[in-house]
């Protein structure tokens, strides 16, 4: 299981990488990164919609209420171009943050 | 015949609420104890919950039971109203302050009605002395000022809320920005205070050159006119306010 700290600091980057490939809303965002992540990123449910709309204040994502497929009406998020940006930002930084990971592990590979 | 099984779902006037909708309002109002949520966040939370109930109903449990795995997955009010308080703050601290004055409108209208009613005892009453006509010259001297003052406030409020491009420039930034929404309001105010200073000083103009039963009837005019003045203030204000809070909305 993946810690609470790592799970809150990836969830932007996470929100806004899901949504830039289409919208999407609360309940279907959480079951993406259930999948996603194999069930090691476990978000309290409740949880995910602060999250959500201090992204919109943020102006990262858009958000509207609307009938999707089913009768009932979901508020659906979408990301704007600003968010686009921002996710790139994240993405760019993440890599690092990974790339640098795997090679301080080689590192300590060689040396034993 | 055989007596119908009993089933959860409470009879309410003849008519038979579904176990769901039920438990689902007794966790709104529980919800709703907490200030931190608005509104839509209880109904995009309710949202979440019936997808769930429904998810888990599929792998066949009743409702009662998937929507107590629902909830308890999406926590409690406390943790979850901690959360919701973080973003919410500004907008629960503007609605105290609406209520606030909205409330304080409220009750001097109603200090307004007493006062009116006070008067009339006092002046007109025991003098006997009730004006033959309403449009006479005694009501005319606060009204007709007064109504003026109400209207020209009305229009100065459209002016400056309307989206209309063809309106000027400082209207449109009026519209446009937060610093120009203040503006807009405080020009609204100071509107407000010139028309009832000027009815203040206009009285107490006139009151130098009448007799002081003459006085009295003036006064309970002006209580009148005050009545529909406040009534107009509180349903002017609670405009004012929705405008100023709809910020948020027009900008996602």
């Amino acid at each position: 299981m993946i810690s609470k700290e790592l799970v809150a600091a990836s969830a932007k980057p996470m929100i806004l990488s899901i949504l830039a490939r289409g919208e999407s809303y609360g309940y279907e965002l959480i079951q993406h990164v259930r999948k996603l992540s194999d069930g090691e990123m476990n978000w309290k449910d409740g949880m995910l919609y602060p999250v959500l709309h201090r992204l919109e204040d943020q102006g990262l994502i858009r958000s509207e209420w609307r009938n999707g497929e089913s009768r009932r009406k979901r508020k659906y998020y979408a990301i704007t171009p600003k968010g686009k940006k921002a996710f790139e930002a994240e993405r760019i930084q993440w890599n690092r943050v990974h790339s640098a990971l795997v090679k301080s592990w080689e590192v300590r590979l060689c040396q034993s | 015949m055989e007596p119908r099984p009993f089933r959860f779902g409470q009879i309410m006037g003849g008519k038979t609420v579904p176990v769901l909708d039920r438990l689902i309002r007794e966790w709104r109002s529980r919800m709703r104890q907490e200030e931190a949520f608005t509104g839509t966040d209880l109904d995009e939370l309710e949202s979440h919950l019936r997808d769930e109930v429904e998810a888990l109903q599929n792998k066949g449990l009743s409702e009662e039971e998937a929507f107590l795995i629902s909830a308890r997955r999406l926590g409690d009010g406390d943790r979850l109203g901690e959360e919701f308080l973080k973003i919410n703050s500004g907008t629960i601290w503007k609605q105290r302050i609406f209520w606030m004055v909205g409330g304080y409108f409220l009750f001097n209208f109603f200090l307004t009605l007493i006062h009116t009613a006070q008067s009339a005892y006092l002046f007109w009453i025991p003098w006997g002395n009730v004006p033959t006509s309403f449009a006479g010259p005694l009501f005319r001297v606060p009204v007709v000022p007064g109504v003026l003052a109400m209207f020209l406030i009305w229009l100065l409020y459209f002016r400056l809320t309307q989206k209309s491009s063809k309106i000027g420039r400082i209207f449109q930034f009026v519209h446009a920005e937060r610093r120009g929404k203040i503006l807009g309001i405080l020009l609204l105010l100071a509107a407000l205070s010139i028309a009832l200073a000027g009815r203040e000083i206009f009285l107490a103009f006139f009151a130098r050159m009448v007799t002081p039963q003459l006085m009295g009837q003036i006064i309970l005019a002006n209580g009148f006119f005050d009545i529909i003045f406040k009534l107009f203030l509180a349903m002017f204000f609670v405009r004012l306010a929705a405008w100023f809070l709809s910020q948020k909305k027009e900008r996602a």
